[in-house]
This record gives structure tokens, C-alpha cells and sequence, in this order.
């Protein structure tokens, strides 16, 4: 009952719309409608838009990456490198062998070289890998002792591209690359993509 | 103001409304972003894989230097206070030897990566746990990662800038740790901590 008397007096204001300022209570209705609904889904709009990208860090996709490259990097520290021993002390031998793109033995662990890193970590092919060991930032090299050849840099797959996202993961391995019987700190990283 | 208020005095409630409605969205989005420790805004200090990154560097520099016997060398690298540290005793960062066991590990996983890193030896005094700092860089964050490893040391290692001194001999009255006692081979174990976190 009282909602329609509200509604016909408002009706009766309106019809003396235009005399006076006090005679028309409601004044910007029409517009105040179009000014809320349009910045309150203003305000939902940004904020579904902006819940994805809260959840960005648990997405699937790209932590499947990190995955892929911290089991791949633990795989060549801990056992496709190292012959017997503690982990991330990496075998001279196996490690030449392994960028030598020498074929697999019974001596070393890995069971593919570094030609064919996919087959030895076990990556589906459509992904990216990319594996360094540096020394202060370069890569380093091994030689191939007892053979001729030009020194074998320590590193295998093409160059991380710049358009994608690379996850990368890394060891600190101690390898003697340069032969003279005690091995120094390198870093060994994998980078998926 | 208010004993004037008719239904029809509405003016711009909608409105009003409307930005109520979306400062309560938007401050719980705020709350939201703010109570969860990972969240595309927060600072790269706290994300999982940065810690998980730097407590296997760790872990790898301690597996690899003790198998070296670095580690070893760096903790019997002690006459009154770590070699070379100052009278601190205690290195504030990098040590600066550059002979120094840890100094390339040390290098290459974290001062290369402006990692800031406390190595701290642990050791048994009297049926209790007592400690001594190698490397203090301060206070860890929140989100530092930790690693440790126990290294043996026996009664005919030597200590010292030199290794001119015997722990079987000297230990007791210069060396940090004291004899465990029941043998005469070890000396003592000790527990060797690296914390690590990025700066």
C-alpha cells in the first residue's frame, strides 16, 4: 500500500517536472542508473579479468615446465653423469662421452648423449631443451684427452627462444674439465620450454 | 539532514550504491592478492621455485665440497677466528683468499646470483649444541632455504693458516670445538648449515 502511494506521487511530481528544483525529489534517476550499473560492471568486469592471473602461479601449464626441468637437471646430476659415488660429482669420461655424442656403454649411466637429449630424460619431442654447464657464466670445455679433436664445449639443444616462456633449473656439479685432477664448481642448467 | 529525508529525496543512491559494490569488490580482490604467500605480484623473493632453486644449490655445494674434502679444509681453516676473517672471526661474505676451499663453490652458486648466504658449524659442547659462524651476511628472510651436513673431523687432522697445528695436540685449547672423548681416532663431528636466500 504504501509503494503505491510512493509511485503516484512520484507520478504527480513528474507531471510538475520543470517548475521547481524542490518539487522533483528524484532528479538524476536515469542517469544515476546509467552511472552505477555501468561502473559497477566496470568493477566485475576487472575483476573476473584479473582472478586468472591470480591463479597464473599454480597454472598447469607452465609449472609443468619448471617440473620438467628441475627432474631433468636431478637426473643428469645425480645419476645420468655420475659414474658411483655422491651425487653431483660428475664423471670426466662420462660427461666427454655424453657431449661427445659418443655411443651409450656400460660404463656410464646416461643411455643417450647429449644429441638426443629428449630420449635420455625422457621429454616429449614438442617441448624445447636446452643444457649448459658454465663456469662463471661461460660455458665450459672439456678435452677429449688421448684424441684428437678440437675441445667439446658442455653444451646441447638449440638456443632458448625468445618469443616463448623458459623455465630453467639448475645444479652445482663439481667436474674436472680441465684435467688436472681435481675438480672444479660448474653449473649445470636445463632449460625447458 | 536526516529528519528532512523523504522516500523520493533519492538522489544518487544508485550510484553511491554502485561504488560501494565495487570498492567490496575490489578490496577483497586487495585482501585476496595480499593473504596468499605466491601471487603474480608479490616480489620474486617468495616464489617456490626460487627457494627450491636455492636450497638444492646448497645442498650441492655442501654433497660436492664434502666429497672434495673442501668442506673439511674450510672447517680446519680456523686459527682463532676463520683465516683471513678479521676479528669478527667470522667471514661477512665471500671470503676473500682466494685459495680459500669454499671460495669457488661458494662463487659460483650463489655470490654469482647475488644470493646472500650464512654458513654456520655446529658443533657437540658438554652433551649440549653449540655454534660458530663461518659466513654471516645477516638475518634471513622469510622464504631462505637451509641445508646441512655433518662432517667427521679426527684426532690427526690439522688446523691452523699453516696447517700447523694437530687437533689431537691443540684442538682443545685452540680449535672452536672440543674432543668428544671414547676415541682416540675422532676428534668430533660436526654439522656444517648453509641458509640461503635472495636478496
Amino acid at each position: 500500500m504504501s509503494g503505491d502511494s510512493a509511485m503516484r506521487s512520484t507520478a504527480g511530481r513528474r507531471a510538475g517536472a520543470g517548475r521547481g528544483l524542490r518539487s522533483d525529489g528524484r532528479a538524476q534517476t536515469v542517469l544515476d542508473f546509467v552511472v552505477g550499473m555501468s561502473v559497477f560492471l566496470t568493477a566485475v568486469g576487472f575483476t573476473f579479468a584479473f582472478v586468472p592471473s591470480l591463479l597464473e602461479p599454480y597454472a598447469v601449464g607452465e609449472g609443468a615446465t619448471v617440473i620438467v626441468a628441475e627432474r631433468g637437471a636431478a637426473r643428469l646430476a645425480e645419476s645420468s653423469l655420475v659414474v658411483d659415488g655422491p651425487t653431483a660429482t660428475l664423471s670426466t669420461a662420462c660427461t666427454l662421452g655424453f657431449f661427445d655424442g659418443a655411443a651409450a656403454g656400460d660404463d656410464c649411466a646416461w643411455t643417450a648423449s647429449a644429441d638426443d637429449l629428449h630420449a635420455e630424460l625422457g621429454v616429449a619431442d614438442r617441448r624445447g631443451l636446452n643444457l649448459t654447464l658454465t663456469q662463471n657464466g661461460t660455458v665450459g670445455t672439456l678435452d677429449p684427452d688421448g684424441r684428437d679433436g678440437d675441445p667439446v664445449p658442455m653444451r646441447a639443444g638449440p638456443a632458448p627462444p625468445r618469443s616463448e616462456s623458459v623455465s630453467a633449473a639448475s645444479r652445482i656439479v663439481a667436474l674436472d674439465a680441465d684435467g688436472d685432477g681435481e675438480r672444479e664448481t660448474h653449473r649445470l642448467t636445463l632449460r625447458v620450454w | 539532514m536526516f529528519v528532512e529525508h523523504r522516500p523520493d529525496d533519492r538522489g544518487q543512491a544508485h550510484t553511491l550504491e554502485a561504488f560501494t559494490a565495487a570498492l567490496l569488490l575490489v578490496a577483497g580482490l586487495i585482501f585476496a592478492t595480499q593473504a596468499t604467500a605466491v601471487t603474480p605480484l608479490s616480489a620474486s623473493t617468495s616464489n617456490q621455485h626460487v627457494e627450491n632453486q636455492v636450497e638444492v644449490a646448497a645442498q650441492d655445494v655442501l654433497t660436492t665440497t664434502k666429497a672434495s674434502g673442501d668442506l673439511t679444509a674450510a672447517v680446519l681453516y680456523y686459527d682463532d677466528g676463520f683465516v683471513g676473517a678479521g676479528s669478527g672471526g667470522a667471514y661477512t661474505g665471500l671470503p676473500d683468499d682466494p685459495g680459500h676451499p669454499l671460495r669457488a663453490a661458494l662463487k659460483e652458486a650463489f655470490d654469482d646470483r647475488r644470493i646472500a648466504f650464512n654458513v654456520e658449524v655446529y658443533y657437540p659442547d658438554d652433551g649440549d649444541v653449540a655454534d660458530t659462524t663461518m659466513v654471516d651476511m645477516g638475518s634471513p628472510t622469510d622464504n631462505a632455504a637451509t641445508a646441512s651436513t655433518r662432517v667427521p673431523l679426527y684426532a690427526a687432522d690439522r688446523f691452523g693458516e699453516n696447517d700447523e697445528l694437530v687437533l689431537a695436540d691443540d684442538g682443545p685449547d685452540e680449535y672452536f670445538a672440543d674432543p668428544v672423548g671414547g676415541s682416540d681416532t675422532l676428534y668430533t663431528v660436526v654439522e656444517v648449515r648453509i641458509t640461503a636466500w635472495q636478496m
